[in-house]
């Protein structure tokens, strides 16, 4: 009776994430879900509570660093950082590309994907629009970096950071597995970009002064710089020491957030734009969706059917990454990533292969949602509404991009990761 | 003989040369149009879509607008200066909407008897067949004046 009902319920909820009846956000259809687990006798409230809590080290995480992000937006970094690549490339189109590529790989590593997608997407698109450039190669290529360099460091992605709590690996363990594979896909997106936009690219611009465009304040701005390369040694060393990497976060952030106030900096309009509550919502009520369908047993019975192919570290590295990239794109990432996590977690895998499988999990969570654009089934029917409508959106562009960059990415990090486990 | 253009920002020079080199442009108007279209804010705001949506600082929509402002009219007034060299009669027209629809509308209206555009000139990655892109079709297939689509690279 259980399993039926959770499996119903965590079904009807990841559909409703989907489809987004009536605009509804993913955070109400999740947290609708949540509450239904709860109240149907699914999930005891006691378990729910439980579920968030234990995830606390996330949700720090994610606040500091958004709060950084928030920060350093304040104080014109990423309009320093793109300034600096306008001003690197010379007038040319293509080595503005690969400067971009090169700051998206960067932003994405020290800031994580989801900064570099939503904060240097922005930038991006008004420093190529004022070049007279085509936009959407440079905005292309934020989007795919952004998910190819998620890899390099735990903080690259939250994924990392939630998987990483599962794996207990320290950052050596962490880099010996996942670093060469970071840096293939980053080298193997670099490498189709330029191809596919060589001759797109191949137009030349007039540059303008842009190092200084944003920064309103210098003296804020070295601060801010400081401050954050401060927070990436300390998120490194943190890693190292297996020391939880929320509290670093926003510890962290905090530090950023207390400089601003200080030097009269603190933009309240920033943190409304980039902090948002109702994430916080959205992971909570997945969290709980995911324990219903774990204590039922179904994420279980799920992962060892997926795992069931594997006998070798290689295959279980297969078969993890394989899973997950399937999963990400058809579930949205963070939903598809839990469901793997929970499995494992209860006993889905063996121990002998866990740490592969996982290993490849976190691969195909991270490279994965290159597949479809931004990785989720929901924003590709999202693409069928708008194109009914007329309007022109990029969106068969994404998907024929990552018909190429996604399938080569990920057999790469497959190859590589598998080998680092010989 | 009224004819209109649709500027693009990226070859409007040659795509006005090689009109001239094909038609005796002596004595025509030409009406230079750049059209704010929603094509790269729509993949803009794809990329930027995540759970939770996030909204931009007042500042960064700010600069967004000023940004697009600035490269229509910069596009428009490159473009007519070029065309202007060709002892034409020029004229500009900043519209913002669906490029292909507002072409259109703007052909009835101003009664254009040939309306110019280039093809294939969508920023699409080099990949699958090569579509004249949406604005050209849509042009070619409802535009009440004759159309001249200048394919390849112009």
């Amino acid at each position: 009776m259980h399993f039926a009902l959770a499996a119903i319920i965590f079904l009807a909820s990841v559909i409703a994430i989907i489809v987004r009846p009536r605009r509804l956000g993913e955070a109400w259809s999740a947290g609708a879900g949540a509450v239904l687990m709860v109240l149907a006798g699914a999930l005891s409230l006691q378990s729910a509570v439980q579920a968030i809590s234990a995830e606390w080290n996330l949700f720090l995480f994610f606040l500091g660093l958004m709060l950084t992000a928030a920060v350093a937006d304040m104080a014109g970094f990423f309009d320093w950082a793109a300034g600096l690549a306008v001003a690197a490339a010379g007038g040319s189109g293509r080595r503005l590309l690969l400067n971009v590529l090169a700051l998206g790989a960067l932003v994405t590593t020290f800031l994580s994907n989801d900064a570099a997608a939503v904060i240097l997407t922005p930038v991006v698109y008004t420093v190529a629009t004022r070049l007279r450039v085509r936009v959407m190669p440079y905005l292309f290529a934020v989007s795919f970096i952004a998910n190819a360099a998620s890899m390099t460091l735990p903080i690259s992605n939250p994924i990392n950071v939630l998987t990483g709590d599962r794996l207990r690996a320290p950052l050596a363990v962490y880099e010996g597995h996942l670093l060469l594979a970071s840096l293939a896909s980053v080298a193997i997106t670099i490498a189709v970009f330029m191809a596919l936009f060589w001759r797109t690219t191949a137009t030349r611009f007039a540059g303008f002064a842009a190092e200084s465009a944003g920064i309103r304040d210098a003296r804020f701005f070295r601060a801010v710089l400081a401050g954050m390369c401060l927070l990436a040694l300390a998120y490194i060393a943190g890693s190292a020491m297996l020391l939880p990497l929320g509290v670093i976060a926003i510890t962290g952030a905090s530090m950023l957030l207390a400089m601003a106030a200080a030097m009269r900096r603190l933009s309240t309009e920033h943190i409304r734009a980039h902090v948002s509550p109702t994430l916080f919502v959205y992971i909570a009520a997945l969290f709980v969706l995911v324990r219903g369908v774990q204590d039922a047993g179904i994420t279980t019975a799920l992962i060892s059917g997926v795992v069931s192919v594997a006998a070798t570290s290689a295959t279980a590295v297969a078969s993890g990454l394989a899973g997950s990239a399937v999963a990400c794109n058809a579930l949205n990432n963070l939903p598809g990533i839990l469901v793997f996590l929970s499995g494992a977690q209860t006993g889905g895998v063996p121990p002998a292969l866990r740490e592969p499988f996982l290993f490849g999990a976190l691969a195909g969570a991270d490279l994965g949602p290159n597949l479809t654009p931004v990785g989720a089934l929901s924003t590709m029917l999202w693409l069928v509404i708008v194109r009914r409508r007329g309007l022109e959106v990029s969106a068969w562009d994404f998907l024929r991009i990552g018909a190429i960059v996604a399938p080569l990415t990920l057999v790469a990090a497959g190859v590589l990761i598998a080998l680092s486990f010989r | 003989m009224r004819i209109g253009l649709l500027v693009d920002g990226l070859h409007d020079r040659e795509a006005i040369d090689r009109l001239s080199n094909l038609t005796n442009l002596a004595g025509a108007e030409i009406l230079l149009v750049y059209v704010h279209g929603h094509g790269a804010r729509g993949g803009f705001d794809l990329i930027r879509r995540r759970p939770g949506g996030h909204g931009l600082p007042p500042q960064r929509e700010h600069e967004l607008a000023e940004a697009e402002v600035r490269r229509g009219a910069e596009a428009l007034a490159d473009a007519a200066r070029h065309a202007a060299s060709l002892n034409v009669t020029v004229r500009t027209v900043e519209l913002t909407g669906e490029p292909g629809r507002e072409v259109c509308e703007l052909a009835g209206r101003e009664r254009l008897d040939l309306v110019v555009v280039r093809g294939a000139g969508r920023d699409a990655p080099p990949l699958g067949p090569r579509s004249v892109g949406p604005a050209a079709r849509f042009i070619t297939d409802h535009c009440p004046c004759p159309v001249l689509v200048l394919r390849g690279d112009v």
